[in-house]
């Protein structure tokens, strides 16, 4: 027989041993139990009349807890490791930064599906009360309990974050969606069952297998981000951007025959390619050395912002040519303003040395500061749409395209001229990426010379 | 001699423009129990760490038993045990629970994790505090429980940064004795401190690092005998002198510290005529000497004049 607890991941043990001990954990059990009970009272005094309220009540609660409460516990993961001053001990040990970083995910979705176990009687306590649709209940529950698992992940990634600025505006967004959150279960509630029956099992499938890829990107993320500079997580994280770009080029040609995967799936992938183009570089030996087999091939998969730059460029014309398929030049238009905005950042961090210090905080800084100027214009222009915006501009500034993008569309745009402002970017920063790739190729050399 | 556990070779670690390490190469064996010594900032803690695989040398080398630390980490990390001067410890857990966990984290599981758990804490003498929450343990018996971590995965080669820091005289003792036990046990210690005289104790040898470059390698003994070392005088005076400031008058005459006993000087020229002739020129200034002994070098004197004739401000 399999001893369960043997073959646990060690820090799942820790995690759960300290986690379901700890304050957080049972304020959240005892809260939910505490707010279920209420909850079934609402249910009780309505039973009679209209049970919206009641039901709002009891999906708002959970969701709560589910969608609020566990993603704020997964920003704490990874950080009170990196606080406490014990990941240097647990890299010495036969743990890797995915074991850690996979564990503290895997512990917290133990949590959850305990949660979420904890509230089954009164879902069967509901049923018994009256005018409840099963099969849209549960729907609704897997749900909640997969965009849980999704922030969760997105949490544990996140939580490797150890600028305070950065950690309180992760923080301050969590607690904002508390105020869009009764409206968005509710819509969810309202059209739940009617909208997923419209889904089919090809569907579904796609659509777990991106979020699941998404999931575990994010704890890749993470892991990459407390790992020790020689260890080479991009391979992972690059491979699975493109899993999840084929999974949705797939479904897109067979399933969908629309557009619409593509640039969801352009959407979904923003982080992923952000995170590949802001990566430091080491001229390490370790990083190259598997990956020298692979002639020029290597550079796509080796560490560092040229490479994710390089595979950032193949998942993007990947998608952008089943876009095209569909959609004709019209998607290439929109999709390359999207692609300049994610490159401007790039170029102006490697022209600034100071910038590349803290690439991440750079990129997010230069971004925000994008489109704010563009709203500046905007507003003291006394422009009344958005349309009202050239898109020639967004040649030279391509943030506001995006703005373009809002008001009249993409159908606006200059194919050619917008290709070409993305290829002497493309250019410019492959002609500063190139003295980085001559001295990994003299180092390779060196080491395969040295034997 | 067998062949080296640890080597070390032509090491560099840069941090901007600073060279936190500059070119140091050097070769501990099996069972030695070697002290680094240096200053604050003098790169002590970064060698340590690109030892242990937790940070990447920028130039050189290092084996641990016979594996590179840079192309085979994981090699390196089964062998290597690392005690770092300031560590987390997970405040929920008992001693037990924690010694648990991290013989878990390093792959031991059934009866055998129980086991090692059991003998690494009586080695360290947790034993009768196995069921203490980590939180309550004094400064001593965490440093012994981060010793006892160490341990599990049975390294060849600990390396300990500043282990006795902040421990009370007992506490110190202790793991004074730990590790002299490890070295009979055959392991390789490298142990780096402040502690000068208890490194002395410890020590089979020891490498002095001064701004990234090892100034010294060798026994306590050999920096104590070092040619051209200054000799130290300690002086009694039979009334009021300022000797501090007669000193600052008389080069080649430096005041080192004063206490109840006496005072402490150190004379660039250690010959016996040059020491007779400093007697002669203090009783010529009236001061009122009444005892004039020539000491013997303690390490931390002979420390301080090795960093001074290379050019430190002490």
């Amino acid at each position: 027989m399999i001893n369960v607890e043997e073959r646990l991941n060690p820090i799942v043990w820790k995690e759960l041993r300290q986690g379901l001990k700890s304050k957080g954990f049972v304020a959240t059990f005892l809260g939910l139990q505490g707010a279920m009970v209420i909850s079934m009272l609402t249910y009780a005094a309505s039973a009679d009349g209209d049970q919206g309220f009641a039901d709002g009540m009891f999906w708002f609660f959970l969701g709560v807890m589910l969608l609020l409460m566990m993603p704020l516990r997964a920003l704490g993961a990874l950080h009170g490791e990196i606080k406490g001053n014990t990941l240097d001990m647990l890299f010495l040990s036969r743990m890797s930064s995915w074991d850690i970083a996979f564990g503290k995910w895997l512990a917290l979705l133990v949590q959850i599906v305990l949660l979420v176990c904890a509230i089954l009687p009164y879902l069967v306590v509901r049923y018994y009360m009256g005018s409840v649709d099963v099969t849209s209940d549960l729907v609704l529950l897997f749900s909640e309990m997969v965009i849980s698992c999704l922030l969760v992940a997105i949490g544990v990634g996140l939580s490797s974050w150890t600028s305070k600025v950065m950690r309180g505006l992760l923080i301050f967004a969590a607690l904002s969606s508390l105020y869009s959150l009764p409206f968005m279960l509710f819509a969810m509630f309202d059209s739940g069952s009617s909208w997923f029956r419209f889904w089919n099992g090809w569907d579904v499938i796609a659509w777990l297998l991106v979020l699941i890829g998404i999931m575990l990107y994010f704890v890749e993320y993470g892991a990459s981000q407390i790992a020790p500079p020689a260890e080479n997580h991009a391979i992972r994280k690059r491979g699975l951007g493109l899993i999840i770009t084929l999974v949705l080029i797939v479904y897109a040609l067979l399933v969908e025959q629309s557009s619409q995967p593509i640039a969801i799936g352009l959407a979904l992938m923003i982080p992923i390619m952000i995170d590949a183009v802001v990566e430091p570089m080491y001229a390490i030996p370790t990083l190259y050395r598997p990956y020298r087999k692979w002639k020029a091939f290597r550079w796509l998969i080796y560490p560092g912002w040229p490479g994710g730059l390089l595979a950032s460029v193949l998942i993007f014309m990947l998608a952008v040519s089943v876009g095209a398929f569909f959609d004709g030049t019209e998607f290439v238009g929109g999709a390359l303003v999207f692609f300049n905005v994610l490159l401007v950042p790039v170029l102006l961090i490697q022209i600034m040395p100071s910038l590349k210090r803290k690439p991440m905080l750079s990129y997010i800084a230069i971004q925000i500061a994008g489109f704010m100027m563009v709203i500046f214009i905007f507003i003291i222009n006394d422009m009344g749409n958005y349309s009202d915006l050239d898109a020639a501009a967004a040649i030279l500034f391509p943030h506001t395209g995006i703005f373009v993008l809002m008001g009249d569309g993409a159908d606006e745009f200059e194919n050619l001229e917008i290709l070409i402002a993305t290829a002497v970017m493309l250019i410019a920063c492959f002609v500063i990426a190139r003295p980085i790739w001559s001295q990994m190729n003299r180092l390779s050399q060196q080491e395969t010379a040295d034997g | 001699m067998s062949e080296p556990v640890v080597e070390v070779r032509n090491l560099v670690r840069t941090f901007g423009d600073v060279r936190a390490v500059d070119d140091i190469s050097f070769d501990l064996y099996q069972g030695q129990v070697v002290g680094f010594v240096g200053e604050n900032g003098a790169g002590k803690t970064t060698t340590m760490r690109m030892m242990v695989t937790l940070d990447l040398p920028h130039e050189g080398s290092i084996r641990i038993c016979g594996y590179d630390a840079v192309s085979s980490p994981n090699q390196v990390r089964k062998r290597i045990g690392w005690m770092p001067d300031a560590y987390g410890a997970y405040d929920s857990m008992d001693v037990w629970e924690y010694m648990e966990f991290f013989a878990r984290a390093n792959g031991y599981s059934g009866k055998e994790r129980d086991m090692r758990v059991a003998e690494v804490t009586e080695f360290t003498e947790l034993a009768p505090l196995r069921d203490r929450p980590v939180k309550n343990l004094s400064k001593g018996q965490s440093q012994r429980l981060c010793l006892a971590r160490m341990l599990i995965p049975d390294p060849e080669v600990l390396v300990m940064d500043e282990p006795a820091a902040g421990l009370d005289p007992k506490a110190r003792i202790e793991v004074k004795n730990l590790v002299r036990l490890l070295a009979d046990a055959g392991k390789t210690l490298f142990i780096s401190s402040h502690i000068l005289s208890e490194l002395e104790q410890m020590c089979d040898t020891m490498l002095f690092i001064r701004a990234g470059k090892i100034v010294h390698h060798g026994s306590a003994e050999s920096l104590k005998q070092r040619e051209g070392h200054p000799a130290h005088v300690k002086i009694t005076l039979a009334g009021e002198a300022n000797l501090e400031e007669w000193c600052s008058l008389h080069p080649g005459v430096d005041f080192v510290e004063q206490d109840l006993t006496g005072v402490r000087v150190r004379v660039e020229d250690a010959e016996p005529e040059a020491l007779a002739d400093l007697l002669k020129r203090m009783l010529a200034s009236d001061l009122p000497v009444s005892g004039f002994m020539r000491e013997e070098v303690r390490l931390e004197d002979a420390f301080v004049d090795l960093l001074t004739s290379q050019g430190a401000d002490i």
